[in-house]
């Protein structure tokens, strides 16, 4: 199985420097910054369930984001409860928003997909400023968002909560591996090769893009969760659109509908910006640029384009050696 | 009735906008996230304009021209490499678009927001129908209905208009009669850029000129295009009119319901009638 | 008298002002090999549609073994057991031959399909998977990805594809279309072997092979069935001729 040897190449050194990386006295910022890495890198996976795995453009995922950042505010927050319930609780949030988007995202198809999911998203976006006020904070949104609360250890240390995203993240990751190499997870990529043959060997096609739609919308809301705790804040902002563009941008460019995509697009984009922040001030734009050339000339991002280069390489030196015509 | 005459400039202002995205989308197939930025842009470039020579005149053709050419530009380099592929790659490259010209007017004119000032001519309010009217307002509703009624006739009535419309429904048969269908893409995105140029050099007098103009303007444009039909331009119109009129009433009475009743009606429309309030069987004017 | 596999009553399908099936109704005996045939845009491939649920707007209705299927989306009637294969081939073609077989056996084994790694659940499945892969002739290509076969060995793979859900009913969309002449006869015969017991109906342009396979043929013109008997009775029919010979001259 050459795509599970090139996952695990990849995948090996990234755990050595995401292991390694609190051995080597690195400042707060460092952490803080490896920290957000991986919890973008969590909501990007989520998000690469619909957008790689089904094949679908989906503007509204900042709405599961935003709402899983929001559930563990207001969860320790206004009800007291403890930080894995509120986690939890930012989980089904999410997956519930998916759920109910899903309703109406899943009956169109193509463009207007995008647009409905889009829609979707900015109503969320425009309540939770306005009518929902009292509950969001409006454009203030809510501070001083809490960190894990397990056996008295003080998260609010940045190695420390490093850690504790590092083991989340690493619980993610083992999830999504799995799932990509069950059967259902065949499924799901035969549905997305074509759609038409699976539906007509009797796969409920509409049943199983619900529930990688929901799977998806519980992952972002814990990434959600994950970002409220590290920033110790929520707004609104994680609800507008944008950030699904963001998302969108970092997933693409590391490799969408791959493993380590996702992963190594928000590296990536997270890199670069403080690269480039360190000589210009416009870097978003620079990014927008390298983005835009990115999509022309390597549009399977650059673990879709690695992995491709990978597969030439074992053909070749397997043709040299024999083993296939 | 004033409020009647600003829901009918508002609504004026929304078709000048999405006028250009839901003509690009009817001839060429593809969904311009940028269109708000290039709408952003050509307020931007009629301010200065308007600033250094003090004619509105000056900045409103200025604007017009240069934001035609960004998009011109935008097509021939990142849009018709992609054509090929699925559509969704389109769309996603011209949100990064957006960050570009984003950054690009941060450049030029930093990050605070500008005031553009009213010309003199049409500065100052008549008293029509027992309400004061702004002079600028009524403008608005005359040019808008110049430009849409321009617009017809060139997609319906000229040479050109035949050639993409012919382009749109066969391009490779227009190809093979010889035809530039390359250039016409290219002509029809710059026309529709420019017409968000337009609409930016004529709404600078009105609201203030900021960066979110880009991001915040774009989901107007998909609500006038979703109710009127993507390609429809005189559905453009009566979902712009539409939109205007019930924002100026709805800011009036019960301001915080607006923008949730607008986005329910998207939602219920891309439902239903993904085609557009205002469908027609043919997809041109 | 056998069990009725399939049966269409008064199916109408219609865009607009034309009707591309106009009032269809037939009875397909169990275990018999129906022929389908008729000139380009007869409607062949949308009653094909209509019976296995991809064309859902319609008049009329399906009955399949007594049970009305009319409402039932096209995922249900593959438990129904309703296999289809299609004129343009419908393969997962990033996967290798060997998932792209192991899926189809997947939904043979169970409706409900594991989000874990189940490796006895894939040991359940590899017996089929490797009788389906030899009697395809595809073993020697197991690992290879589906998209890099040749167009013959695609369209073997459709079939076995089609097959694995082992459905008592087989609705072949031009098995043959772009098949080289001379593999013609063993896909013949590969169709004919697979036949034995179940109900099908095949759409073929190639004359010489439909007629040797189907027990009844039945012919279609603009949408409607114009004739229907044994094979060497529709050789010699007068309308179907001239329905053909008529789309010859224009």
């Amino acid at each position: 199985m050459n795509a599970s040897r090139f996952d695990l190449w990849l995948g090996l050194p990234l755990a050595a420097i995401a292991l390694l990386l609190p051995f080597t006295g690195p400042s707060d910022f460092m952490l803080n910054l490896a920290t957000l890495v991986m919890i973008w890198a969590v909501f990007a996976i989520g998000f690469d369930f619909v957008f790689g795995l089904l094949g679908m453009v989906s503007f509204g995922h900042a709405s599961f984001l935003g709402l899983g950042g929001y559930a563990l505010a207001l969860a320790t927050q206004m009800w007291g409860l403890p930080f894995c319930a509120g986690v939890s609780l930012a989980i089904v949030a999410g997956a519930l928003c998916a759920w109910l988007f899903s309703f109406f995202a899943l009956r169109v198809s193509g463009i207007f997909f995008a647009l409905v999911t889009l829609a979707l998203s900015q109503l969320l976006y425009i309540l939770a400023d306005s009518k929902l006020r009292a509950w969001t904070g409006g454009a203030d949104g809510l501070p001083g968002v809490a960190r894990p609360g397990l056996g008295g250890i003080d998260f609010f240390d940045s190695t420390l909560f490093y850690w504790y995203v590092l083991a989340v993240f690493a619980l993610v990751m083992a999830a999504v591996v799995v799932l990509r190499r069950s059967p259902f997870g065949r499924v799901i990529a035969g549905i997305r090769q074509n759609e038409t043959r699976a539906e007509q060997l009797g796969f409920d096609v509409h049943r199983y893009k619900q529930i990688t739609f929901i799977v998806s919308g519980g992952i972002s809301g814990l990434a959600g969760a994950l970002l409220a705790s590290l920033l110790m804040y929520v707004n609104p902002q994680m609800l507008h659109w944008t950030t699904s563009g963001d998302v969108i941008i970092m997933t693409l460019l590391g490799g969408a509908g791959t493993l380590w995509g996702p992963v190594i697009g928000v590296l990536a984009f997270e890199v670069l910006k403080e690269w480039l922040s360190g000589w210009t001030q416009y870097w978003y734009g620079i990014l927008g640029l390298i983005f835009i050339l990115a999509t022309l000339f390597f549009p399977k991002g650059i673990v879709g384009e690695l992995q491709e280069r990978y597969g030439q390489w074992r053909d070749k030196a397997a043709r040299r050696d024999g083993r296939i015509s | 009735m004033s409020t009647l005459i600003i829901g009918l400039s508002l609504g004026m202002l929304l078709f000048l906008l999405a006028s250009g995205l839901t003509l690009i989308f009817g001839m060429l197939g593809v969904i311009n996230f940028a269109h708000g930025a290039l709408y952003m842009l050509g307020a931007y470039i009629a301010f200065d304009i308007g600033r250094h020579t003090g004619s509105f005149v000056a900045g409103l053709i200025g604007a017009t021209v240069l934001v035609a050419l960004a998009g011109a530009l935008i097509e021939r380099l990142a849009l018709r490499p992609l054509y090929d592929r699925p559509h969704f790659y389109q769309l996603i490259l011209t949100f990064g678009v957006i960050l570009v010209i984003s950054e690009v007017v941060k450049v030029v004119w930093g990050l605070g927001y500008q005031e553009s000032t009213m010309p003199p001519a049409l500065a100052g309010t008549v008293d029509m129908f027992g309400s004061t009217i702004p002079v600028y307002r009524l403008f608005v509703i005359g040019f808008g209905a110049l430009v849409s009624g321009g617009l017809f006739l060139l997609i319906e009535k000229s040479t050109f208009g035949m050639l993409v419309r012919a382009a749109s429904s066969d391009g490779e048969m227009v190809r093979l009669l010889g035809l530039p269908v390359a250039s016409v893409r290219m002509a029809v995105f710059a026309l529709g850029s420019g017409l968000a140029g337009v609409a930016g050099a004529i709404a600078a007098p009105l609201f203030p000129i900021e960066l979110g103009m880009a991001t915040n303007t774009i989901i107007d444009c998909f609500i006038v295009v979703i109710l009127g039909g993507l390609g429809n331009i005189r559905g453009a119109v009566a979902a712009s009119l539409l939109i205007g009129l019930v924002r100026a009433i709805g800011y009036s009475y019960m301001p915080s319901w607006v923008d949730i009743l607008t986005f329910s009606l998207l939602i219920a429309t891309l439902l239903t009638r993904p085609q557009g309030l205002f469908f027609r069987a043919t997809r041109s004017a | 008298m056998s069990d009725i596999a399939l049966k269409c009553d008064g199916v109408t399908v219609s865009y607009g002002a034309l009707n591309a099936i106009d009032d269809v109704s037939h009875s397909f005996a169990q275990g018999r090999i129906y022929g389908l045939i008729g000139p380009n845009g007869a409607g062949k491939t949308t009653l094909l549609n209509v019976l296995a649920g991809r064309q859902m707007r319609h008049r009329g209705s399906i009955h399949c073994f007594g049970a009305d299927i009319t409402r039932t989306p096209p995922h249900e009637r593959a438990h129904l057991g309703i296999g289809r294969s299609f004129q343009i081939t419908k393969i997962f073609a990033e996967m290798t031959v060997l998932d792209n077989l192991r899926i189809a056996a997947q939904i043979k084994h169970s409706r409900f399909q594991p989000f874990w790694i189940a490796p006895r659940y894939e040991r359940r499945l590899a017996g089929d998977i490797d009788a389906m892969l030899e009697l395809t002739g595809l073993s020697a290509r197991r690992d290879d990805i589906a998209g890099t076969l040749s167009y013959g060995l695609q369209r073997a793979l459709e079939l076995g594809i089609t097959l694995m859900p082992d459905p008592r009913i087989l609705l072949l969309d031009e098995p043959l279309a772009g098949v080289g002449q001379h593999e013609i006869a063993s896909s013949t015969r590969l169709i004919k072997a697979v036949s034995a017991g179940r109900t099908v109906l095949l759409i073929e342009h190639n004359m010489d092979a439909i007629m040797s396979l189907s027990e009844e043929i039945v012919v279609m013109s603009n949408g409607r069935v114009i004739a229907v008997g044994a094979p060497e009775q529709i050789r010699n029919d007068a309308t179907v001729r001239s329905v053909y010979l008529g789309e010859e001259e224009s």
